[in-house]
């Protein structure tokens, strides 16, 4: 009560200047450039190893009509995506089928505990090994890598459904199957969301480390590639480009979550007056 | 009273919350007075801007228009002479805190050295009947024995003016009347100035020696009604009285602004 | 309780159980891949204890630590400042988000560029990294600090700075310790990968050396040096962390 009108108020009159954050936001980003920009002129930084931030810009809007930038965001989101999957079903499936038998819960979680902390790079030489050094590699690491937060985030969500919730359901004697698809899964969603989340930007990470070092086709690699070949304005394109990727596909999931979660309270705006 | 400045004075003091097609207009226009060792209890129908307007004696919000002064000088924030007991005690004790450090927290800035401290913390700690919990935490507590933690750092602040928010309405009835009792207790041994906003209309006029009944949004004082009943007051005698009925019977009609009319109509159907 | 027992033992009896069955499993391969476990462990007491512990394993946390340690020290302030400063916040909004978006290993190349393969890089390329979950915890630890302690801070004339120090940090501890976390076990993985990418010595150099040689049993020994690793940072940091937030979980064990 205290606190519900003053937040309200304050939305309310930012909602109006949402033009202004844009603006400061959009301020805040020039500044940077531009003091890197005159770090370069000044030579306070080497413009040989961290050419003018214009350059690279300019080298990155030159590629966009070029198939090498793209051929390369193509394969990094090739492993994406099938990593992603892979991981997300992987991860759903046992997270459910642990999360909801006790007995299977306590043979894993201990196991879970020892293995989740394994920094998978550690994989990599055996995968390279096993696999090679091509799709199947990065696919490998990356679901590996991707399935432990959504895993972890199930079989919590499922243990820590409502109990008033699940003695409501039992109350009105529904089935076992109905109350796991229509209350407890449901009540581990907010769990799972951002399970996910992590999953996507994990996966693209083990996707560039696995094209990084063992040279998988990617934009990993095409880093690497310009890196090693001296053509620095060239690697910082990638390295930008390859940023802009990741903000792209973190922007993709924050607004999924919105939409999944719609009736959860943490979605909710507290806009309005009580 | 004498010509001194009241201890307490709201004067011409409005709320509104933004502005133009959708602002809120929370409080009209409020004016009292609460006098030296008064204990004033303020209550209005829910969602009558009883925290707004305590915000607003506490300076932790800004009037919109009018002022709150404390012995004549006007008030911008909470002043020294002030201690609040929230509504919420989980909220306002911290967790990571024992109940010592918790009631110690606000005497920092008070530089008492330590010996004068340690003997505030004991003394409130044994006012509140908590004198063996200072090493615990609140969350190891009952929510009445944490509203008594809050107390006593009320009381360790040595205020002159305790302002009390809906304290008791999170507790069970009687946790509620227990500490209705305690509160008495300590207004009477520290003669401290004490406002105590409610939305129960039997905890004001058990507790008062005026009640303010508020009108509904936006939030005008509808009528001061003082309270004469005896003290000191007794939960089983006083609320006997037959004055306790008539008192309680008359704020009741004037929180829920009712005529004599609808008086009746509603004891009609009640009957 | 007969019931709970049961469980417990399983609990405790299923990661013994799936060594022991590694072992069995792999006690008479041949495959060159897969080497008997038993070797394995030969193999790990040969090399890690404590042979290599000066030369590779020693360097390698030092780095490791160092940027960690690097993560917190800056991230923790600067996410105060940020997340009680909204214009700072408006800001810096974009540049952050975009920095943080970038996947951690394609800095390596840019960290060799700027400062070459040395300690230097691998320390700068683990803060660089491991800062952003320690600073965006503590922007939406601070940001989340209950208005009612804060209302209580203020109505008692609590100094700015005490409420910096024992109400906002305080407040914000869980989520600052949560970023902590996620940074630590980044710190660990860039360790690895910038070893891997640069470097003549540390764990992350030995594996991938032991692999290129086909020293299949050494690369294994390593795998699982980062394993044993990678538990025992996480049960440090469990262990830490529940005593600094002993307040926390009673707390919450409380309200429920």
């Amino acid at each position: 009560m205290s606190t519900s009108i003053i937040p309200g108020t304050r939305r309310r009159l930012l909602r109006s200047p949402k033009f202004t954050d844009g603006l400061l936001g959009a301020a805040g980003l020039v500044t940077v450039l531009a003091v890197l920009e005159f770090s370069t002129i000044v030579g306070l930084l080497p413009e040989k190893t961290f050419p003018r931030v214009s350059a690279d810009l300019r080298e990155l809007a030159g590629m966009a009509g070029a198939a090498e930038l793209w051929t390369a965001v193509g394969h990094t989101l090739q492993g994406w995506a099938i990593s992603f999957a892979l991981a997300t079903v992987i991860a759903v499936l046992l997270g459910i089928a642990v999360g909801s038998n006790a007995v299977l819960y306590a043979a894993t979680s201990a196991v879970i505990e020892f293995l989740r902390p394994i920094p998978s790079v550690a994989l990599i030489p055996l995968v390279v090994l096993v696999l090679g050094t091509g799709l199947q590699s990065k696919v490998f690491l990356a679901t590996f890598a991707a399935t432990w937060p959504v895993l972890v985030a199930t079989i919590y969500g499922m243990r820590d459904v409502e109990p008033v919730a699940l003695e409501t359901a039992r109350s009105f004697r529904a089935r076992p199957r109905d109350t796991l698809l229509s209350v407890v899964l449901p009540g581990a969603v907010p769990y799972i969301a951002p399970g996910l989340r992590v999953a996507s930007t994990t996966a693209l990470i083990l996707c560039v480390t696995a094209e990084l070092v063992i040279g998988a086709p990617g934009l990993g690699q095409s880093i690497t590639v310009a890196q090693a070949g001296g053509q620095y304005q060239l690697m910082y394109a990638f390295i930008i480009a390859t940023g802009l990727l990741g903000v792209l596909l973190n922007l993709l999931f924050v607004a999924l979550e919105k939409r999944l979660l719609r009736w959860h309270p943490s979605q909710r705006s507290q806009g309005g007056v009580q | 009273m004498t010509d001194e400045a009241p201890m307490l004075e709201v004067r011409g003091l409005g709320k509104t919350y933004g502005d133009g097609p959708q602002a809120v207009h929370a409080i009209d226009e409020i004016n009292f007075t609460v006098a030296r060792s008064e204990f004033v209890c303020v209550v209005g129908p829910s969602g009558c801007g009883k925290t707004t307007l305590l915000r607003c004696l506490a300076g932790l919000m800004s009037a919109s228009t009018g002022q709150v002064s404390i012995e004549g000088r006007r008030l911008d924030r909470t002043p020294e002479e002030m201690a609040i007991v929230f509504q919420d005690y989980s909220r306002s004790l911290f967790p990571w805190m024992s109940v010592e450090q918790n009631i110690a927290f606000p005497l920092r800035r008070k530089r008492l050295g330590r010996a004068k401290q340690q003997q505030l913390i004991k003394d409130s700690l044994e006012a509140v009947n908590l004198a063996d919990a200072g090493r615990r935490y609140p969350w190891q507590l009952s929510g009445g024995m944490q509203q008594r933690v809050a107390i006593a750092r009320a009381l360790a602040y040595e205020p002159q003016v305790l302002l009390m928010d809906e304290p008791f309405a999170a507790l069970d009835a009687q946790t509620r009347a227990d500490l209705e009792d305690l509160t008495l207790k300590l207004r009477h041994e520290y003669g401290v100035t004490v406002v105590f906003v409610t939305h129960d209309i039997d905890e004001a006029v058990y507790l008062a020696d005026r009640v303010i009944a508020l009108t509904p949004r936006p939030t005008r004082v509808r009528e001061v009604i003082d309270i004469d009943l005896p003290r000191p007051r007794n939960q089983l005698t006083t609320k006997e009285l037959p004055d306790f009925a008539r008192l309680r019977g008359h704020v009741y009609r004037q929180v829920r602004q009712l005529d004599d009319g609808a008086d009746q109509r509603e004891a009609a159907t009640a009957s | 309780m007969n019931r709970r027992s049961v469980l417990l033992t399983l609990q405790i009896a299923a990661p013994i159980l799936v060594l022991l069955g590694w072992a069995l499993w792999s006690a008479g391969s041949t495959n060159i891949f897969y080497p008997p476990l038993t070797k394995i462990l030969s193999v790990f007491r040969d090399t890690w204890v404590f042979d290599r512990v000066g030369s590779d394993v020693v360097p390698s946390l030092t780095n490791m630590l160092a940027g960690f340690a690097l993560s917190i020290v800056i991230g923790v302030p600067l996410g105060i400042l940020i997340g009680l400063v909204r214009t700072l916040r408006t800001a810096l909004a974009p540049i952050i988000e975009f920095v943080r978006a970038i996947p951690p290993p394609a800095l390596i190349p840019f960290g060799i560029v700027v400062l070459g393969v040395g300690t230097g890089m691998k320390v700068f390329i683990i803060l660089m990294v491991g800062v952003f979950p320690v600073l965006m915890h503590t922007i939406d630890g601070v940001r989340g600090v209950d208005p009612g302690l804060l209302d209580s801070a203020r109505a008692y004339r609590v100094s700015r700075r005490d409420r910096m120090l024992h109400v906002v940090l305080p407040a914000a501890a869980p989520q600052i310790f949560a970023g902590m976390r996620i940074s630590l076990s980044l710190s660990l993985i860039l360790m690895v990968i910038s070893e891997m990418v640069a470097s003549t010595r540390g764990i992350g150099y030995f594996i991938l050396q032991a692999q290129r040689t086909f020293a299949i049993p050494e690369m294994w020994s390593g795998m699982v040096l980062l394993g044993i690793l990678g538990y025992l940072f996480n049960l440090a940091f469990g262990t830490i962390e529940r005593r600094a937030l002993r307040w926390h979980h009673g707390a919450r064990k409380g309200a429920s």
